[in-house]
């Protein structure tokens, strides 16, 4: 378990956004392995189980929390060099990642950040295959939507 | 944006994350402490059931001996060891009645050496399905959860709500645990007659066996299960199983569409869909060159006015909004009735896209598609 704590916390630093909502994500997530591991070491696949269980604790909890969303303008931001420029480039994939609902949200981390089968993260949500197609692609087009227009930017800026 | 870049930028992104560290002692404190805490309003129905009439009380007896109704221990649980015996068991509290339908239950979650059967929910407890005495017409299905809790198997438990997951078919249930630690629960679940029509149905287990609690008034049924009638009950009962449950389908044809919703009933009955193609990449190139019309941020809207369909809308529809149904940047939920009011008053709602999930011809889901 203790192998799989750094993965899980920056997968759940994916899901979540925020270090902070990571760090209670994967706490919360480890107390209930924990208080279930005869199971979990009994699994056929022990780490696929304990991911289910941090993506259970993800889903159940972000779905039923609707917070009610204060609309706000988007500022337009200049995009930074150097080193400043990447921590930009990752400051706006992880504000657009934010954007994702739930579940799509985690389809994408599942297949292009973990890099599981579609059969596998269809397996981890709960859901068919089909309906993890249907996520990843609504969840890419998303991204693509908020981060393709600051990359022209780029290549056109001087 | 292709696959190999995405998955470089989340990792970069995935290691920008700090690790903390983790005290594994505390974390097997924190799950021998841990306990589901009731909801206020089951913490009343179980004592306002503790005290009614309990007609249809089950009790078994745990282990994998020769399974006997336990009148003077009900806090046990049901293990059944074979089809048979979960047949036995079920016959003394409906006699006559079928069993129809029976799993085995996962092996990981019983002691070594013991097995058992009964019907895996979504939340890995135990049912069955039973067909209740000929000319009743009734089928039910139910959780037999009570037991004394052992720390480990107590995480089973836990995380379970009352609110409806509404998108998902399925029932849903809550568990509460007392302070000797034996587990009470409640399930809600639909009755399904012979003739077409349904009833909702609050069950609750509390210390002295099974209590049933029905919304909705029972066709005439043989057997020992009665509802109680209290007024109360059946008054609070409807609270929680409000809106009525959906019967989980046996084969559910998921499909999808994508577009703009040009008309709804006032009433939620149904809506209507004008298909829009979103293209993206060469197809959007080339979809736009033939339109005389050119590419904005990598994607390509292609009306098709002249096919729509007409959907019927599930009562539970799931609706995510964005910039035009919630006036937010970040998805929000929003509920139907806000639909409804956007779709019929809203101007902007005529350029607003939507992703549509569709299961077995009905709406289930609505999500607007961000559009900077």
């Amino acid at each position: 378990m203790a192998a799989r704590h750094a993965p899980m916390v920056r997968a759940a630093f994916l899901l979540t956004g925020s270090q902070h909502d990571a760090e209670d994500l994967v706490q919360d997530a480890l107390v209930r392995i924990v208080g279930r591991w005869r199971r979990v070491a009994a699994a056929d696949d022990p780490v696929a189980y304990a991911n289910r269980i941090l993506l259970n604790v993800f889903l159940s909890g972000r779905e039923r929390r609707w917070r009610g969303e204060v609309p706000h303008a988007s500022v337009p931001e200049e995009p930074g060099a150097g080193e400043y420029g990447r921590v930009d480039d990752r400051d706006r994939l992880r504000r657009a990642l934010l954007t994702l609902p739930p579940r799509q949200r985690a389809a994408v981390v599942l297949r292009h950040y973990e890099q599981r089968s579609e059969a596998q993260t269809a397996s981890s949500l709960g859901c068919s295959v089909g309906t993890v197609k249907s996520l990843t692609s609504r969840g890419l087009a998303q991204l693509r939507i908020r981060l393709e227009p600051d990359a022209l930017a780029r290549e056109e800026a001087p | 944006m292709n696959n190999d870049t995405l998955h470089g930028e989340l990792a970069d992104l995935a290691a920008s994350a700090e690790i903390p560290c983790i005290d594994i002692r505390t974390l097997v404190r924190a799950a021998r402490r841990r306990r589901v805490r009731a909801v206020a309003a089951a913490c009343a129905l179980a004592v306002a059931v503790g005290g009614a009439a309990t007609a249809g009380v089950i009790s078994w007896r745990t282990g994998t001996e020769a399974l006997q109704p336990a009148e003077d221990n009900p806090s046990r649980r049901l293990l059944v060891p074979s089809q048979d015996a979960l047949q036995a068991a079920l016959d003394v509290v409906f006699p006559g009645s079928t069993v129809v339908r029976a799993e085995e239950f996962p092996a990981a979650y019983l002691p070594p050496g013991s097995s058992a059967f009964g019907g895996r929910t979504r939340l890995g407890g135990v049912d069955a399905s039973v067909t209740l005495p000929a000319g009743s017409g009734l089928s039910v299905q139910w959780d037999a959860l009570d037991k004394p809790l052992d720390d480990a198997e107590a995480e089973q438990f836990v995380g379970y709500r009352l609110d409806y997951d509404r998108s998902q078919p399925k029932p849903a249930q809550v568990l509460l645990a007392e302070e000797n630690g034996t587990f009470a629960g409640l399930r809600l679940w639909r009755i399904s007659p012979a003739d077409g029509t349904s009833r909702d149905v609050l069950a609750v287990w509390a210390r002295n066996g099974l209590n049933v609690v029905v919304t909705q008034s029972l066709p005439s049924a043989t057997g020992t299960a009665r509802a109680p009638s209290d007024v109360a009950l059946v008054q609070l009962a409807r609270r929680l199983t409000s809106p009525p449950l959906a019967p989980p389908p046996t084969r559910v044809a998921e499909t999808d569409d994508f577009g703009r919703i040009s008309d709804i009933a006032r009433d939620g009955s149904w809506l209507r869909v004008e298909r829009v193609d979103m293209l993206s990449g060469q197809e959007a190139e080339a979809a736009a060159a033939a339109d005389g019309r050119d590419v904005a941020n990598d994607y390509y809207l292609r009306e098709r006015p002249e096919s729509w369909t007409r959907y019927p809308l599930s009562p539970q529809v799931v609706v995510w909004g964005s910039i035009g149904l919630s006036r937010s940047v970040e998805p929000a939920r929003v509920d139907l009735a806000r639909l409804i009011h956007f779709i019929d008053t809203d101007t902007a709602s005529r350029q607003t896209l939507f992703h549509v999930d569709v299961e077995d011809g009905m709406i289930v889901g609505l999500e607007e598609q961000y559009r900077p």
